[in-house]
C-alpha cells in the first residue's frame, strides 16, 4: 500500500512543477545567466545591433540628449552611446575573458603543483604567491602599465591577468590538499598512475566547480578594475570601454547626465551578472570556498 | 604556549624574505618603464644639451648596471636613508611620512566601520536564511562589490556634499581655516573624512558581509552544531559560543588581507576627493618615473600588509591550536 | 538536470564569445583598404588633444589613410620625441610619425619664438625642431628679421617666412585656444589676457570688501619652490611673480615692463642693457636687494651645474654682465635680438645671502627651494604642504604699495569634477585654466554665484609631421592631411566654441600676423585632389568592399565547435561531482 501511494506521488508532479521548484531555489543562478547571456549575445553581434557606426562623430551634436535619434543620447564628439555601449560590451567581455583565462592558467598551473608535490616547492611557491598578493593589486596594475610604450587595451588585459592569478592559486591548492589525501587517491597510486593522470583525471575535475567560481567571480572584478584604470587616466584612450565611458562623461555629469550614467549601469550589470553567477554557481555545486 | 611563541617566530621570519622579494620585483618592473625619470623632469625644465643629460644621469647613479642600483638602495633603505624624490628635491621620508598617516587613518577608520556593519549583518544573514534581511543584505552587498568606488565617491559628492550641502567636497581639512580649539580642529577633519570614509566601507563592507554569510553558513551545517542544538541548549548560545568562533576564522584571514583591498581602494578614492594620501602619490610617482618615491611607497605599503598578515596569522594561531603546529 | 542546464549555458557562453573573438578581426579586416598608415603621438591627459586626433583620424580615413592614435604619458612622450629628433625614426621603430601637442605660451606672441620651432639651428636636441624640416630660405629670412629692431620693418620678412611654413607644411596649425577661468563671482582682477607667465595675484580683490582670502585651485602640484628649477609649467606660476620677482615682466599686451627695475636703456648697437634697480626693494626676510643678488642668480643660471631650465638659453644670449654699483645691473648679448629680454630678464632673482656661499649644485636641494621660499614680491610664502597647498601672505612692506588682498592659497585638486564642487560650494574661489572647462561655460552663465574670464592662449595646437617618414615626406600628402583637419567643427564641438581657427603661424592679435598666408581649409574632395597629386590612385581604393555574410561562416563554425567541446567537458566534469 505504501508504495502505491509513493508511486501515485511521483506521478502527481508535473515537470514544470518540478523546474519551478529549482528555479524558486535557486533563482540567483537564471537571473546571472540570463545577464551574461545577453552580455555575450550583444558583444557577438555587434553590428547587428548597434544603431550607428560607434566611431562616426556627428559634428554639431554634440552631447546631445538622449532623442529617437540618438536613443541614449552623444557622447563629446558627437558618437552615439547607444552604439558605443553596444561596442563596449565586446571590450568587456574580452579583457574579462583574456584576464581570467591567464590567471587560470597560470592559477591552477601554480595551484596544483603546490598542492600535490608538497615541501619546498610548495613553501616557494606559496612565498612568490603571497608576494604578488600583497602588493594591492591597483598599485602593481600602475606600475606595470606604465612599463609598456603604448596604451593599447590588449596590454591591460594581460596585466590584469597577470596579477590577479593568486587568489586563484589558494583556491586551488587547498582543493589538492584536501582531495590528496582521500582513498581513492590513494588507490589510483597504488596501482602506479602517474602523477600527472592522477592530477588530471582525478583531482582536477573535483577542482572544477571553485575554479569556475574564482573564474567568474574574477571575470567581475576584472572589468571593475578596467573602469578604475579608465577613470585614473592609465586605461587606453581610444579603445571603446565602458570605463573610458564613464571617465570622460563624469565631468559632464550634471550637463549630461547620459554619457557617464549608462555606462555606468552597464558596467553596474555585467558586473551583477557574473558575480551571481558565481554565487549561483557556488550554492549550485556546493562549493566550499 | 611555548607552539605559540615559536609559531610566531616562524611567520615573522618567513616576512623578511617575502619583503625582499617585493622590493626586488617592484624595483626591476619600475626600471623596465622606458623613457626613465630624467626625461620627464628634465623636460619640464627647458632644453638641456645631452651631454649634461649623461653628466647627471651619472650623479644619481642611474647608468650603473641594475643590480648594482638595487644594492645600493638596499644599503641605503637599510641606513634609514630612503633617499631624495627626483621632481620634488624633497627627501622622500618627508613627503612619505605625512601620507602615509592620511592614508592609515582612512583605511583604519574604514576598516573598523565596515567590520562594525558587516559582522552582524552577515550573522543575522545566515542565521535567518532566506528571511527580508537576508534578502536584503544580499541585494546591498552585491551593489556593494559590483559598483566602482569612484562612481560611488562623485556620486556621494554631487548628492551630500553639493546638493544637500551636509559635508565638505575635498580634502583632508579646510584650507586656511583658523582653529580657535583643538576641538574645532578634530571635528573639521572628521567632517572632512566621513564621505571619503563610507565610500570605502561600503565596498569592503559587502565583501566582508558575503562572507561572513557563507562561513556562517557553513558552520551551522556541521555535525557540532546539529548535537548542540539536540542537546538542547539555548539558540544563543550556539550561535555566539560554538559557531560563532569558527565561522571567524576564514573572516580574520580575509580581513587581514583586505588592508590590500583597501589600499588598492584608498588609490581611487584619495583621487576623487583630492584626500592627500599615498593612494594618489603612487599614481604621480609612476607617471614622474619618481623612482625612490615609488620604491619608498611600495616598501611602506608591503610592510603594512605583512605586519596585518603576521597579527591575523597571530590572531588566527590563538584561536585555533591547529594551525600552530603545521 | 541542473547540470544539463549548467554545461548548455556555458557551451552557448562559450560559442559567442569564441564566435566574437574570432569575428572582430576578420570583419574588421574586410572593411578596411587604405593607402598607407600612420600614428598620431598625443600624451596622456590632455582630452582636447585626443579628442582632436581622434576627429583627424575619423577625416583621414576618407581619404585613404589609416590612422592610428597613441596616446602615451609625457615621460615616454620625451624618450619618443627624443629618438624621433635625433635619429628620424618613426612610431613603429620608437619615435614617431606625426605629434599633436600645444606650443609655447607667451612666448608664441613674438614672432621669433612662434616661427623659431622650424629654423634649423633649433634642430632637436638644441631646440624642438624634431621634424628634419630645414629650409635654407626660411633661416635666412628668420635670421634677418631676428636682428631688426623695427616692427614694421620685420614685418614683411615674418610674412615670407610664414607664406613657406604654410606652403611646405612641417607642421599643420589647427586652432588657438582660450581657456576660461572660472571664479566665484566677487573675485576681481582678472584680465582678458593676452598670455602671460604670472597669475597676477598682485592685482587680484574681493568686492566690496577689504583684504579677504583667495583659494585658487590647479590640478597640478608644485614640483618645488624655485621656478628655475620647476620648469615654466603652469602650477609654478603660483610662486612666479607672486613670491619671486624678476628684473623685467610682461603686460598683458606682451610688451615689456619692469619690476624689480625702474628703468632701463639699451646700448645703440642693441647689445648692452643697464637697469636701474630700486632702491627700497627688501626681500621677505628684511635685508635689502641690491643688483649682487642679480649677479649672484645670473652666475647661477650660467653654470651647467645648478640644473637650471634657462640655462641654454643664457648661454647661448650671454655675453657678459656685472653689478655697476649696488642698484645699477648691466647685461651684454652675445648678438642683438629683439626677442631676448623676454628669455632673460625675467629670471626670478634668488637672495644671495641665503645660497650665495652653497655651491650651484647644492642649491636645488636647499630649503629655499624645498621648504620655504623667501623672496621679494607682493606676497611672503607660509607653508608648502606638498600635494595639499601653498599659503601666502600679503607682503605689507612692497615697495609698490600692499596688494588688495590678505591670503593667497594655491590648492591641489586632482579631478575637474571634484573642484567644479568645491567651486559651487564656496571651498575654494578660482578654478584654473588647466580644467578645460569650456563646456561648462554655459551652466556657469546660469548660476549666479559664479563667473569666467577668458584666458586667450597664443600657442597654436600643432599636428607636427616627421618628414623622415617616406609617405610624409611628399608635401602633397601633408596639405592633403591638413585639409583633413575639420578646424571650425574642432573649435566648436571640442571647445565649446572658446577657441579660433588657426589661419596663420601666428596668432592674430600680434603685429606680425598677416591674413593673407594661405593654410590649406577643411574640404574633404581638395584633400582627395593633392592625394593624387602626391601620386596616389584612388580608382585602386573604391569601392570599399562590404563584408559578405560569408565572411561569418568561419567564426560561427568555431564558436559551435567550441561550444560543443566546452558542453562536454562540463557534463562529464559535473557527472564526477554527483
Amino acid at each position: 500500500m505504501t508504495e502505491l501511494r509513493e508511486v501515485n506521488l511521483q506521478r502527481g508532479t508535473s515537470y514544470m512543477t518540478k523546474a519551478w521548484r529549482r528555479f524558486r531555489r535557486n533563482p540567483t543562478v537564471i537571473f546571472g545567466m540570463i545577464i551574461v547571456l545577453v552580455i555575450c549575445i550583444t558583444a557577438a553581434l555587434a553590428s547587428i545591433f548597434s544603431p550607428y557606426n560607434p566611431k562616426e562623430m556627428h559634428y554639431g551634436e554634440v552631447y546631445a540628449p538622449p532623442s529617437s535619434k540618438y536613443r541614449l543620447g552623444t557622447d563629446e564628439l558627437g558618437r552615439d552611446i547607444l552604439s558605443r555601449i553596444i561596442y563596449g560590451a565586446r571590450a568587456s567581455l574580452l579583457v574579462g575573458l583574456v584576464a581570467v583565462s591567464i590567471l587560470t592558467g597560470i592559477g591552477v598551473v601554480v595551484g596544483s603543483i603546490s598542492g600535490y608535490a608538497g615541501g619546498w616547492l610548495d613553501n616557494i611557491l606559496m612565498r612568490i604567491t603571497d608576494m604578488v598578493m600583497t602588493i594591492p593589486s591597483l598599485f602593481l596594475l600602475i606600475v606595470m602599465v606604465s612599463i609598456f610604450r603604448v596604451r593599447g587595451l590588449h596590454i591591460i588585459m594581460i596585466t590584469i591577468g597577470l596579477i590577479s592569478w593568486p587568489q586563484m592559486a589558494r583556491v586551488v591548492r587547498s582543493e589538492f590538499l584536501s582531495i590528496k589525501e582521500r582513498s581513492y587517491i590513494e588507490a589510483a597510486k597504488s596501482i602506479g598512475s602517474s602523477s600527472l593522470s592522477i592530477i588530471f583525471k582525478e583531482i582536477l575535475p573535483n577542482a572544477i566547480a571553485p575554479i569556475t567560481v574564482m573564474a567568474t567571480l574574477r571575470l567581475a572584478n576584472a572589468i571593475i578594475l578596467e573602469a578604475s584604470l579608465s577613470f585614473l587616466g592609465l586605461g587606453d584612450p581610444t579603445a571603446i570601454t565602458w570605463g573610458s565611458m564613464l571617465s570622460r562623461g563624469h565631468l559632464v555629469l550634471r550637463r549630461a547626465w547620459w554619457v557617464a550614467t549608462f555606462p555606468g549601469i552597464a558596467i553596474f550589470f555585467a558586473t551583477l551578472g557574473f558575480n551571481l553567477l558565481g554565487d549561483g554557481l557556488r550554492d549550485a555545486l556546493d562549493v566550499r570556498m | 604556549m611555548g607552539g605559540l611563541r615559536d609559531y610566531t617566530i616562524r611567520r615573522i621570519l618567513i616576512s623578511i624574505p617575502t619583503l625582499f622579494g617585493i622590493s626586488i620585483l617592484t624595483f626591476t618592473i619600475i626600471h623596465l618603464a622606458p623613457g626613465g625619470p630624467l626625461r620627464f623632469s628634465l623636460a619640464l625644465r627647458g632644453n638641456i644639451p645631452v651631454e649634461y643629460l649623461l653628466e647627471i644621469e651619472h650623479r644619481l647613479g642611474l647608468d650603473k648596471p641594475i643590480w648594482m642600483q638595487y644594492l645600493i638602495w638596499l644599503k641605503n633603505i637599510l641606513t634609514g636613508n630612503l633617499g631624495t624624490s627626483f621632481i620634488k628635491e624633497v627627501p622622500v621620508i618627508d613627503l612619505v611620512s605625512l601620507y602615509t598617516w592620511n592614508t592609515i587613518k582612512l583605511m583604519l577608520t574604514a576598516q573598523i566601520l565596515s567590520l562594525i556593519m558587516a559582522i552582524p549583518l552577515g550573522i543575522i544573514s545566515a542565521v535567518k536564511q532566506d528571511s527580508i534581511v537576508d534578502n536584503v543584505s544580499r541585494f546591498v552587498s552585491l551593489f556593494g562589490v559590483s559598483l566602482p568606488t569612484f562612481w560611488t565617491g562623485l556620486m556621494l559628492i554631487f548628492i551630500v556634499a553639493v546638493k544637500l550641502d551636509l559635508l565638505p567636497v575635498f580634502g583632508a581639512h579646510t584650507i586656511g581655516a583658523v582653529y580657535s580649539s583643538p576641538i574645532e580642529a578634530f571635528l573639521d577633519q572628521l567632517s572632512h573624512m566621513i564621505l571619503p570614509v563610507v565610500v570605502l566601507a561600503f565596498s569592503s563592507a559587502a565583501l566582508i558581509t558575503r562572507l561572513v554569510r557563507s562561513s556562517m553558513l557553513e558552520v551551522l551545517r556541521q555535525d557540532y552544531i546539529v548535537t548542540a542544538r539536540a542537546k538542547g541548549l539555548k539558540e544563543n548560545i550556539v550561535i555566539f559560543k560554538h559557531a560563532l568562533r569558527n565561522a571567524l576564522l576564514p573572516v580574520i584571514t580575509v580581513v587581514g588581507m583586505s588592508v590590500g583591498f583597501l589600499l588598492a581602494g584608498a588609490t581611487v578614492t584619495e583621487t576623487v576627493f583630492a584626500w592627500p594620501g599615498l593612494g594618489r602619490f603612487v599614481v604621480m610617482s609612476t607617471f614622474n618615473r619618481d623612482y625612490p618615491a615609488i620604491m619608498a611607497i611600495t616598501m611602506i605599503v608591503a610592510l603594512m600588509v605583512v605586519l596585518s598578515n603576521l597579527i591575523t596569522d597571530l590572531v588566527y594561531g590563538f584561536l585555533d591550536p591547529r594551525i600552530r603546529y603545521e | 538536470m541542473k547540470r544539463k542546464a549548467i554545461s548548455i549555458a556555458l557551451a552557448l557562453i562559450t560559442t559567442l564569445t569564441v564566435f566574437t573573438f574570432m569575428a572582430t578581426p576578420l570583419v574588421n579586416a574586410q572593411e578596411e583598404k587604405y593607402f598607407f598608415e600612420a600614428h598620431i603621438l598625443c600624451i596622456q591627459g590632455f582630452e582636447t588633444h585626443r579628442m582632436m586626433a581622434e576627429m583627424v583620424q575619423h577625416e583621414c580615413e576618407k581619404i585613404g589613410i589609416k590612422i592610428t592614435v597613441d596616446m602615451v604619458d609625457f615621460s615616454i612622450f620625451m624618450d619618443r620625441m627624443h629618438v624621433g629628433g635625433d635619429t628620424g625614426e618613426l612610431s613603429d621603430e620608437n619615435g614617431y610619425d606625426m605629434w599633436l601637442c600645444q606650443f609655447g605660451d607667451s612666448s608664441e606672441l613674438d614672432p621669433d619664438n612662434a616661427g623659431c620651432l622650424f629654423h634649423s639651428k633649433n634642430a632637436y636636441p638644441a631646440g624642438w625642431n624634431c621634424e628634419h624640416w630645414f629650409n635654407g630660405q626660411f633661416d635666412k629670412l628668420m635670421d634677418e628679421a631676428a636682428v631688426l629692431t623695427d616692427i614694421e620693418t620685420r614685418k614683411p620678412y615674418y610674412k615670407q617666412a610664414f607664406e613657406i611654413l604654410a606652403d611646405e607644411l612641417p607642421s599643420a596649425t589647427i586652432c588657438y585656444l582660450k581657456d576660461p577661468w572660472v571664479m566665484r563671482s566677487n573675485v576681481m582682477g582678472f584680465d582678458a589676457v593676452l598670455g602671460c607667465y604670472g597669475l597676477g595675484a598682485y592685482t587680484w580683490s574681493l568686492e566690496g570688501q577689504e583684504g579677504g582670502t583667495v583659494k585658487y585651485a590647479q590640478p597640478g602640484s608644485l614640483p618645488c619652490l624655485v621656478p628655475a628649477f620647476a620648469g615654466a609649467g603652469t602650477t609654478n606660476r603660483a610662486v612666479g611673480h607672486t613670491v619671486w620677482e624678476a628684473l623685467m615682466d610682461y603686460d598683458n599686451q606682451y610688451n615689456p615692463v619692469g619690476e624689480l627695475a625702474e628703468s632701463w636703456t639699451v646700448s645703440d648697437d642693441g647689445l648692452t642693457w643697464t637697469f636701474k634697480l630700486y632702491h627700497d626693494v627688501k626681500w621677505h626676510d628684511g635685508e635689502p636687494l641690491t643688483a649682487q643678488d642679480v649677479v649672484c642668480t645670473y652666475d647661477g643660471v650660467m653654470d651647467v651645474e645648478t640644473l637650471a631650465s634657462t640655462h641654454a638659453d643664457f648661454v647661448d644670449l650671454v655675453e657678459s654682465y656685472r653689478a655697476v654699483d649696488d642698484y645699477t645691473f648691466e647685461l651684454t648679448l652675445t648678438k642683438p635680438s629683439a626677442a631676448a629680454w623676454a628669455k632673460i630678464f625675467i629670471q626670478e632673482i634668488l637672495p644671495k645671502h641665503i645660497i650665495g656661499d652653497l655651491p650651484h649644485s647644492e642649491w636645488k636641494s636647499h630649503a629655499l627651494n624645498t621648504k620655504l621660499a623667501i623672496g621679494t614680491g607682493p606676497f611672503k610664502m607660509v607653508e608648502w604642504k606638498p600635494q595639499e597647498s601653498v599659503e601666502l601672505v600679503v607682503n605689507e612692506d612692497y615697495y609698490r604699495g600692499q596688494a588688495p588682498l590678505d591670503r593667497v592659497f594655491f590648492v591641489n585638486i586632482p579631478d575637474a569634477a571634484t573642484a567644479l564642487s568645491a567651486l559651487e560650494k564656496g571651498e575654494v574661489d578660482v578654478l584654473d585654466t588647466y580644467y578645460s572647462l569650456g563646456k561648462e561655460v554655459p551652466h556657469i552663465e546660469a548660476n549666479p554665484d559664479l563667473k569666467y574670464v577668458l584666458r586667450i592662449n597664443p600657442g597654436a595646437v600643432h599636428l607636427m609631421f616627421q618628414l623622415s617618414n617616406p609617405r610624409l615626406n611628399n608635401k602633397w600628402v601633408r596639405k592633403a592631411i591638413s585639409s583633413c583637419i575639420p578646424r571650425q567643427q574642432i573649435v566648436d564641438d571640442v571647445l565649446a566654441s572658446l577657441g579660433d581657427v588657426c589661419t596663420s603661424y601666428i596668432h592674430p592679435l600680434t603685429w606680425a600676423y598677416s591674413s593673407d598666408v594661405n593654410i590649406p581649409t577643411y574640404n574633404i574632395e581638395q584633400a582627395k585632389t593633392y592625394m593624387e597629386m602626391a601620386g596616389y590612385d584612388y580608382e585602386w581604393l573604391e569601392p570599399p568592399p562590404t563584408t559578405p555574410m560569408s565572411a561569418y561562416i568561419m567564426p560561427a563554425v568555431g564558436g559551435l565547435v567550441a561550444g560543443l567541446i566546452v558542453g562536454a567537458l562540463a557534463m562529464s566534469f559535473l557527472k564526477k561531482q554527483a
